[in-house]
């Protein structure tokens, strides 16, 4: 296996990285949208 | 604030916590204090105007042999007890839905001893708007059963896992390869959706594996468990010793739910008979119905308070309203001052017959003579040996086996391999890490053992073990959110 060239940076394959336990996370519920509405009290 | 809360808030600022949990767990000091006006148990004082819900023990028989069986099944198989026809029961239950039940559990003996009529009465209850809930030992579910019981809205099965292995759990039930069929029938309904709650009978040989148990019914997606202590009553009060350490329990379940969350959420039936200390303030809301037609109020109090078909519900429960708390009742329950006492009382549920409290008629099926001591009646020995690894293995390759499909959902990417997913049905939105999105994926239309392969070959570092409880662990959190479902075999 060849070393990459100077500057420029090799990257994993994503299904080698770190091995991450699954997570699956509530966001907020029906009662509105859940990421759409984020910032919302700045918007005034 | 509550009289309970109140009375809590007292024994804490005045002697500290440990009165607190002594008042919470002996049955005669809850007693006084509840005579005193220290405490209130929750629940209605007065019994409703119809029965709320029904419990319907369609047999005496059972196909295995427990000698901790609350309804001495043993005793009354080999009896050849009577229990009441199908059209009797076709006739209860049509009573019991004219009556207003809103809840009804089909149970035995083991209740799928008369297949036919358990699924004909569970899906009459359900037409009827009734929730149901039928307790079997699973080994009567194959999967034409499985398919029957899918077609019932709104039931959850209960079935009995005893051990965390097959040695525990057929030494302490009776029956070699009951492990191996109580594991399967679950299966066969997680896999065609229908919730099941596994029912754990604690005993001083299985005591020490509660962990485990637990474990490899979360590992198998059972939805929640139920852990109960023996009640000395049936076949408990006639021989053995079923007492255990109650730290090593709370202490195990407590472990699990530390480990696991609250995906699984486990109850712990302490068995205190906690209930007969509370007896005139808690009123009864439902019926219990003995294979022989006779009418109690619940498993704990031996008392007939009528007879069906010959008489309605509706009458004997309004002899119980009419009589509640009667005398002789509490009487009988003032007598038990601990949990134990139960089994040492002048009338031992299921044990001995039934006392009859208000006339009725002389129509009460009864069963041959039958010679004691012939009957299991000893505390299971512990196994030799049992395989740990082995039954865990087996529950693991059933678990992954079972394959799902994408439930009605949106999604999109987050950047980093994870995604946000919309479940159309309820409208909830979730984030997936870049994992759970791939257990998602290859559970579109496949199975979590396809999962476990990909995410096994691209991190062969981590444990085989850890992932095989990471996928199926993630797995429940996307059925819970009905994100994938189940896809029938």
């Amino acid at each position: 296996m060849s070393e990459p060239e100077p500057g420029t940076e090799q990257t994993p394959p994503a299904d080698s990285q770190r091995y991450e336990a699954p997570v699956v996370e509530d966001l907020e519920t029906a009662d509105g949208p859940a990421v759409a509405s984020a910032g919302a009290n700045s918007n005034g | 604030m509550t009289a309970q809360a109140r009375f809590v808030g007292l024994a804490r600022s005045r002697a500290g916590h440990a009165v607190t949990i002594r008042l919470d767990r002996n049955l005669a000091a809850r007693r006084v204090a509840r005579r005193l006006g220290l405490w209130t148990p929750p629940g209605t004082a007065v019994p409703p105007e119809a029965p709320v819900g029904v419990k319907l023990e369609l047999t005496h028989r059972c196909n295995l042999k427990c000698p901790f069986c609350y309804t001495d099944s043993p005793r009354h198989t080999r009896a050849l007890s009577a229990d009441l026809g199908d059209d009797d029961w076709r006739a209860v239950v049509a009573d019991a839905i004219d009556a207003g039940v809103v809840e009804a559990v089909v149970t035995g003996g083991e209740p799928l001893l008369r297949k036919a009529l358990a699924l004909e009465l569970l899906t009459t209850l359900s037409r009827a708007g009734v929730g149901t809930t039928l307790n079997t030992n699973g080994w009567f579910v194959d999967e034409a059963v499985a398919d029957h019981l899918r077609t019932i809205e709104g039931l959850h099965v209960n079935i009995s896992l005893d051990g965390a292995t097959p040695e525990l759990h057929d030494g302490a039930r009776g029956g070699v390869g009951s492990w191996a069929r109580a594991v399967a029938a679950a299966d066969r309904l997680l896999a065609r959706g229908v919730p099941v709650r596994m029912i754990h009978v604690v005993t001083p040989a299985n005591v020490a594996y509660i962990g485990n148990v637990l474990e490899h019914a979360w590992l198998l997606g059972v939805g929640s468990m139920r852990v109960t202590r023996v009640g000395v009553m049936g076949a408990a009060a006639r021989g053995g010793d079923w007492s255990v350490d109650s730290h090593a329990l709370f202490t195990a379940v407590e472990r699990f739910r530390a480990r696991r969350g609250c995906a699984m959420p486990v109850r712990v039936n302490t068995a205190s008979a906690a209930n007969l200390a509370a007896l005139e303030d808690v009123a009864p809301a439902a019926l219990l119905v003995r294979p022989s037609g006779a009418v109690l109020i619940d498993s704990q109090k031996p008392f007939r308070f009528g007879t069906v078909p010959a008489e309605s519900l509706r009458t004997c429960w309004d002899r119980i309203a009419a009589t509640w708390p009667h005398p002789d009742l509490v009487e009988w329950a003032d007598a038990i001052t601990t949990s134990s006492g139960l089994g040492r009382s002048e009338h031992v549920p299921y044990r001995d017959e039934e006392v009859e409290l208000v006339a009725a008629p002389e129509s009460i099926a009864s069963g041959r003579e039958v010679v004691e001591s012939s009957i299991p009646s000893a505390t299971p020995a512990r196994p030799a040996s049992i395989d740990l690894e082995g039954a865990r293995r087996t529950i693991v390759a059933i678990a992954t086996a079972r394959r799902y499909t994408q439930a009605r959902v949106r999604f999109t990417g987050d950047g980093t391999r994870g995604r946000y997913v919309r479940v159309v049905e309820d409208g909830m939105t979730c984030r997936l890490n870049t994992t759970a999105a791939r257990v998602m994926d290859a559970c579109l239309d496949g199975s979590p053992a396809d999962a476990i392969g990909s995410l096994a070959a691209t991190h062969p570092a981590v444990s085989r073990e850890a992932i095989e409880a990471d996928v199926l662990g993630s797995v429940r959190s996307l059925l819970d959110r009905k994100i994938i479902l189940p896809l029938p075999r």
